[in-house]
């Protein structure tokens, strides 16, 4: 516990776990929904996730430094804190798996065909086990220096593409229902729930109400991404070409062409976003290891760095035959589980522990 | 246990060095074709692609087609064909040595034929595959598209890169035929209009510039030559627009950038001035009168004269200025209309009307649709232009040697 992280390194952090992966899904999944009022879906998943912000920072609060599971196992006891454990291992081992696949069918698809997809998915999980090997302190500093370059990146993006934009391709204004509007911003909500790592990097942490600061700029900076991204890509392409394309934000991206010799400057960004990609394994990959620490009472080693890498290579590819079906899980089965696994839970964990505080304090009353 | 450490270092970083090498997708410069243009004709139910591939070694030294003094062609042209565009594409294996490398290539040419049979397999290949860019430009061919790669070219050594700066040159300078990529043409296809115009290339002259041999001379008998503009409605195309109609088009969807127009004099019809228009915008006024879209074109563009053959006016005066800038107002108007006739004739909104009336009228939008094109035919458009000439240029009055020499009496 002698590694320490800053609030920024931390918000870093929650950044990468949230933004990369999503913004290869949501522009598809939100434009497919509410076409070309798809920029406003992620300012409304803002106002969902708020609650979520307000039970993280409560946790923070009344854990004051101290790793998520022993407050529960104080509070719930060490059976309910062990199964906990064990339903959050699960949820960081899909998700780092679906993750894993994703990005190793992204380079797959776009860049070295004929690699086999197993090299690729093991070479990325190495990478990640090995950044969080390193501990958070480093995973604070890559995470960081990983979003700022992606700041820059984008913004880069952004001036270069202006000539592309066609700002007719958001009118008009507010066609969709409110109803339909509510249903597009589910996919932002359920990859803005991934905030809640947060919780286990408060025993690292400076001081212990940094949690709630780092979850509410994390979730801000998330919304701004997921609203830029979505922005960029209709402003390009139009709402109607991009449900049908894989992965409509580079696509945008590519059609950069300056004269004859400046273009395909996408591949700036591809950069960065690679990097945070790596960093959002490394993240959830840590987030998996702490919890199968205290479930089966283990210490780290370098054989459990092994295994993780292994295991979850071998998830990410044999879960999936086809890269159609981790596609097909990833647009309508995993928004689901995150809202689950990280709002559903995480509230019933918060009312678990109000309950408990109040009945402690009756006993101490009684006493 | 430091050399121990050290050596097990060595062995991981050995390890990662075999293992980013590339992989399995290593490839050479020495071992690839990189194609500079492609074009895709239909035989019966088959698709003929053809590949125009740049040959390195003589486009390495030398300025213009003879430049590198080898003698040789600087490219290669080569079809092959399949059931689909990519079996098509995979049976190049079967005669070149090289693998097919299409991320230079510039331009695609659709044969006529192709195009009036649909487009959705290209957009699909286009758009499907990463090797493919969808930014290359796409043009049509009057008849073979196979002959226009065939062409070679005086200034420019690769052809491919010339067809693609022609066309980048006359839509920045002539604004009368679109430059249009592969995600734009795709765009313009799923947008509410579903229509789209493209640029038509063909080679014109008696035979083929295919041999250096003609280069000898000052004149080649044939060049490539960009006409007409191809109207694409949905995915095929359902005629031809003429050059002016096709300005005309532009100024109404207000993508004219810069352009030459050459009104008649307004005291004599028979001659005629020069106008170089330096900047152009159009609104569109839409309007609902008994359930029925009318809109009015607004145009409004500045320019300056760059011949006049209008008889003696002074230039500094302002009612001559005022009698160019209404000819040139005419003359704008003149195209705007024809090039609205011929899509109305054509039943296809080339003009993008169906998304302006979506973004004004939403609610209607919906019922209309179903069935845009009964909409759209019954659409009126009233035009108005208006011309600002900003300079006259360095002659303050037409130059007739008659008057001239009068002067210098």
């Amino acid at each position: 516990m002698n590694q320490r992280i800053s609030v920024l390194q931390a918000t870093a952090i929650i950044v990468n776990a949230v933004t990369p992966s999503a913004i290869m899904v949501i522009p598809n999944q939100v434009i497919l929904m509410v076409k070309q009022d798809g920029w406003f879906s992620p300012l409304l998943s803002f106002l969902f996730i708020l609650p979520l912000i307000y039970i993280i920072s409560g946790i923070c609060r009344r854990n004051n430094g101290k790793p998520l599971m022993e407050c529960l196992e104080s509070s719930f006891g060490k059976a309910a804190a062990t199964g906990i454990a064990l339903i959050f291992s699960a949820y960081y081992l899909i998700s780092s798996a679906s993750v894993v696949r994703q990005f190793a069918n992204f380079i797959s698809e776009q860049f070295i065909m004929t690699t086999p997809l197993a090299v690729i998915a093991l070479l990325i999980t190495f990478v990640a086990v090995y950044i969080f090997a390193q501990g958070v302190e480093v995973m604070g500093r890559v995470s960081f220096f990983v979003l700022f370059v992606s700041i820059l990146f984008l913004g880069m993006n952004i001036f270069l593409l202006w000539g592309q934009y066609d700002w007719n391709h958001f009118l008009p204004v507010f066609e969709t229902t409110p109803l339909e509007q509510l249903t597009a911003s589910v996919p932002p909500v359920g990859w803005l729930t991934d905030i809640t790592v947060v919780l286990l990097l408060m025993p690292y942490m400076k001081a212990s109400a940094y949690g709630g600061k780092a979850a509410i700029w994390g979730a801000m900076m998330a919304t701004v991404f997921y609203c830029l991204i979505i922005a960029i890509t209709l402003a390009v392409l139009g709402a109607k070409l991009v449900p049908s394309l894989t992965y409509p934000v580079f696509a945008a991206l590519g059609t950069v062409q300056i004269g004859e010799f400046v273009e395909r400057i996408d591949f700036i960004l591809i950069m960065a976003w690679m990097a945070s990609m790596f960093t959002k394994v490394s993240v959830f990959l840590f987030c998996f290891n702490q919890m199968v620490l205290y479930s089966f009472r283990l210490r780290s080693h370098n054989g459990l760095y092994v295994a993780t890498c292994l295991l979850v290579t071998a998830i990410a590819l044999y879960s999936w035959p086809r890269n159609g079906a981790v596609n097909e899980f990833v647009f309508k089965s995993l928004t689901v589980y995150k809202i689950i696994n990280n709002y559903a839970l995480f509230f019933l964990i918060w009312i678990g522990l109000l309950l408990t505080k109040r009945k402690s304090n009756a006993e101490e009353a009684v006493s | 246990m430091t050399a121990k450490r050290t050596a097990r270092s060595v062995a991981v970083m050995a390890l990662c060095l075999f293992m980013l090498t590339g992989c399995w997708d290593r490839i050479e410069l020495n071992e690839l074709a990189i194609t500079s243009a492609t074009s895709i004709d239909r035989d019966g139910e088959d698709w003929v692609v053809t590949f125009q591939v740049v040959i390195p070694s003589t486009i390495s030294s030398g300025i213009g087609i003879m430049g590198a003094g080898s003698g040789s062609s600087p490219v290669i042209v080569y079809s092959t064909k399949g059931k689909t565009i990519r079996e098509a594409n995979s049976r190049s294996y079967l005669e070149s040595p090289r693998k097919l490398y299409f991320a230079h290539n510039r331009v695609i040419v659709i044969s006529e034929e192709t195009a009036r049979r649909g487009l959705n397999p290209i957009l699909d290949v286009y758009l499907r595959n990463p090797d493919a860019r969808e930014t290359v430009d796409v043009l049509i061919s009057r008849g073979n598209s196979r002959n226009v790669l065939e062409q070679l070219m005086q200034i420019e050594r690769i052809p491919g890169n010339g067809i693609r700066e022609i066309n980048n040159r006359e839509e920045k300078y002539l604004s009368a035929l679109p430059e249009v990529k592969m995600y734009e043409l795709a765009m313009s296809l799923s947008s509410d209009s579903a229509s789209t115009l493209l640029p038509e290339v063909y080679l014109s002259g008696k035979t083929e510039t295919d041999s250096l041999k003609v280069f000898e001379k000052t004149t080649l008998p044939s060049k490539i030559r960009l006409g007409r503009i191809a109207v694409i409605k949905k995915d095929k195309m359902v005629g031809w627009l003429s050059r002016q109609e096709g300005l005309g088009v532009a100024f109404i969807r207000n993508t004219v950038d810069k352009s030459f127009i050459a009104p008649a004099c307004p005291n004599d019809p028979s001659k005629r001035a020069s106008i170089f228009l330096g900047s152009s915008t159009t609104k569109l006024k839409p309007s609902l009168q008994d359930g029925k879209l009318s809109v009015k074109v607004q145009i409004k563009s500045s320019g300056s004269l760059t011949q006049t053959d209008c008889g003696a006016k002074d230039l500094n005066n302002p009612e001559t200025i005022a009698e160019l800038e209404k000819a040139a107002e005419k003359e704008i108007v003149t195209y705007a209309e024809s090039g609205w006739r011929a899509v109305q004739r054509l039943k296809t909104d080339a003009v993008g009307f169906a998304d302006m009336a979506h973004r004004k009228y939403r609610r209607q939008w919906h019922k209309w649709e179903k069935d845009w094109d009964s909409v759209f035919a019954d659409i009126q458009i009233e035009v108005t232009a208006n011309v600002t000439l900003s300079n006259v240029g360095l002659s303050k009055e037409p130059i007739q040697v008659e008057r001239l020499m009068e002067g210098k009496k």
